[in-house]
């Protein structure tokens, strides 16, 4: 869920200190070696045993006596994928002469700096560990457990573990960015030219003034040469709608993280951070829907930096495939007609393209962005697999044909510029003659 | 037995730079300067170090190597102090000097404890009742150095490095404590061959007072490590 709390700091009472196994054996074997050396009128072993109480005796005496409690704190629970942040372990109150080791275990799409987890607390009692974050989504921070040694390694308190920590790793969206118009737009405060004139930056015609008309919008050339007053009239900027339906049905390919080849889940999710991105600072609004992922809130109309973090935010959460009863239905109602629907899909499930073609025959404007990795049919390492994702992008080539023909594009996904082509066309479309019935 | 090297800046509190510069790689192209929760990160050089890695066990830290190699030398300059305090003695003793290695693994069990009374049982029985030596000022040296690095390594994990702070102050330590071997030397030393006139009285006195001491600092069973 989106609402899900994660947990950034952390703390708890590491316990009592406890006499260690050297300890032990300073103080047995002074003792026994004091009393041998007595008895058996030995002075050398009073020698050998002379440093061995002392340690026994400075490790007692030096004993802590405070509880201690171990806390933790996450410098940035948020970050993009391949972001870097830091995890600082205090123990307070802080230890005098005390070895303080910090130990966080290993887990899944956390890098840990330094590699073994290891970190030792420094005279104020504080360790700072490095994390790296290698795939997007909620992430579980390894258990971090804490230990303290006093003085000649007599007494230790721990290891204790503390309670986990969270972090979200944003998708890092790939370069995407088009310079095509969005179809439709009619809002109010966007960049996208309209077709009524009024306000905005696009040039319309130069016209005779009219009582309301501002004066930096007078054309001198053609006022002074006509003898009256004109202006250069622009078109207004409006605002458009995008809606994004992202299939989560299922994740192709192995799982290699920032570092690696991307999986089917991957390029759909930074391809929808990308274009959430481009469209939301342009102004324009944007709604999220997702199929076939549970306990993902659908994300409502909205725009601006803050609807981006919502975004972002919701594509973290998404895990695949933990709902495969989902047919899309909920989805795809109520969307704005006047919207642009970018559904992002591998094409696999077949449930996408029937609502593909569900949305188009709502007379929506919907493209098809085809998030299909392609190093799954050109893996050397693996021919036979290689050889099972092309026949089955055969049996897939009759579905995209089916959608082409019905009018929808389906564009596979490049990165920039990868919509250009078919939003000129839809914008062409838009424009051109069309019959109607009278 | 493998040896893995590990390319990090393991100095605490540099994040795990991924890239040259730190930052997440060219992919981030699409994004700006007013990217939502963005992480910097500085630039730092990293270091590398190496781990050793025994058949299936966990992996080795050079400092706990090292920590297990002066502990075996603690025990080396023990024998060679009973050897020539005793005069010498069978050559299957020095196999002990493995055992501290062998056991690097158990640095925080009674396995130590263990070795350590073999080791004085063998200097009472092999050196001379009533002599006195000053072999025994290096075998309390090698005692005490094996201690004091059985103990720091069971204070970490094995792949723990070694801080140069905690190395200084554990040396201190050590430094402290065998001046105190020097002291009971020397006035052992001073004391050897002279009557000192002291009764049973005095014995008993000295070994009441030797059981307070241990009664001071009774403690609870040490703790297992985990």
């Amino acid at each position: 869920m989106v609402s899900q709390r994660r947990r950034t700091t952390t703390e708890r009472s590491l316990g009592d200190w406890h006499p260690t196994a050297a300890h032990a054996r300073a103080v047995i074997l002074a003792s026994v070696c004091g009393v041998a050396a007595v008895l058996g009128r030995r002075p050398d072993l009073l020698v050998i045993a002379a440093p061995l109480a002392v340690a026994a005796g400075w490790g007692h005496l030096a004993r802590p006596r405070a509880a201690v409690t171990g806390r933790a704190a996450l410098g940035d629970a948020t970050l993009r994928e391949g972001g870097v942040t830091t995890l600082v372990v205090h123990a307070d109150p802080p230890v005098r002469q005390a070895d303080g080791v910090v130990t966080l275990a290993s887990t899944a799409w956390v890098e840990r700096k330094p590699a073994s987890g290891i970190a030792r607390l420094d005279d104020d009692g504080v360790a700072v560990l490095g994390l790296r974050s290698l795939r997007w989504g909620r992430h579980r921070v390894g258990t971090l457990s804490l230990t303290l040694t006093s003085a000649w390694g007599a007494f230790r308190v721990g290891p204790t573990d503390l309670p986990d920590l969270d972090i979200c790793a944003l998708p890092l969206p790939s370069a995407f960015d088009t310079s095509a118009p969005t179809p439709h737009p009619r809002g109010i405060v966007g960049q996208n030219r309209s077709s009524h004139p009024g306000s905005g930056t696009e040039f319309n015609t130069i016209r005779r003034f009219h009582p309301g008309d501002r004066l930096r919008r007078i054309h001198w050339p053609v006022s002074l040469r006509t003898g009256d007053l004109h202006v250069t009239s622009t078109f207004s900027d409006e605002d458009a709608h995008v809606f994004l339906l992202v299939d989560a049905y299922s994740d192709l390919g192995p799982r290699e993280g920032i570092d690696g080849r991307p999986t089917s889940l991957d390029v759909t999710v930074r391809a929808a951070g990308a274009i959430s991105e481009h469209f939301l600072r342009a102004n324009d609004r944007l709604s999220l829907r997702t199929v076939g992922a549970a306990d993902v809130a659908p994300i409502g109309v909205g725009s601006g930096n803050h609807h981006l973090r919502r975004v972002l935010d919701t594509l973290a959460s998404i895990a695949p495939a933990t709902e495969r009863r989902d047919e899309g239905e909920h989805a795809i109602r109520g969307v704005d007609p006047m919207a642009l629907c970018l559904v992002l899909s591998p094409l696999i499930e077949p449930t996408m393209v029937a609502l593909a073609h569900t949305l188009a025959s709502r007379g929506l404007t919907v493209i098809v962005v085809d998030t299909f990795p392609e190093h799954l049919v050109a893996n050397p390492a693996n021919v036979h697999e290689s050889l099972a994702w092309r026949i089955r992008l055969l049996s897939r080539a009759a579905q995209v044909h089916s959608l082409t023909s019905r009018g929808v594009p389906v564009v596979p996904w490049r990165g920039p510029g990868s919509l250009d082509h078919v939003l000129r066309d839809i914008a062409r479309r838009a424009s051109a003659p069309r019959m109607s019935r009278r | 037995m493998s040896e893995q090297p590990t390319h990090h800046g393991d100095r605490p509190g540099s994040p795990p730079d991924g890239r040259p510069d730190g930052r997440p790689d060219s992919r981030a192209g699409g994004s700006s300067a007013e990217q939502p929760a963005v992480t910097a990160s500085p630039s730092r050089p990293a270091t590398s170090y190496r781990t050793l890695r025994l058949g299936a066990g966990p992996e080795w830290s050079s400092g706990q190597l090292a920590l297990g190699a002066v502990s075996t030398g603690g025990a080396a300059l023990f024998l060679v102090a009973l050897y020539f305090a005793a005069g010498g003695f069978d050559l299957i003793w020095w196999l002990l000097v493995l055992v501290p290695v062998l056991t690097l693994s158990m640095a925080g069990s009674g396995m130590s404890l263990g070795f350590w009374a073999l080791m004085l049982y063998g200097w009472f029985l092999l050196t001379d009742s009533g002599s006195f030596t000053w072999w025994s000022l290096p075998a309390a040296a090698g005692l005490l150095v094996s201690h004091a690095a059985t103990a720091l390594s069971a204070s970490m994990p094995p792949a723990g490095q070694l801080a140069s702070a905690a190395v200084h102050r554990w040396g201190r330590l050590i430094g402290i404590a065998f001046s105190a071997a020097a002291v009971v030397c020397c006035a052992a030393a001073a004391i050897h061959g002279r009557s000192l006139g002291l009764g049973p009285a005095a014995y008993v006195i000295g070994l009441v007072g030797l059981a307070a001491g241990v009664w001071l600092v009774r403690t609870n069973p040490p703790s297992q490590p985990h």
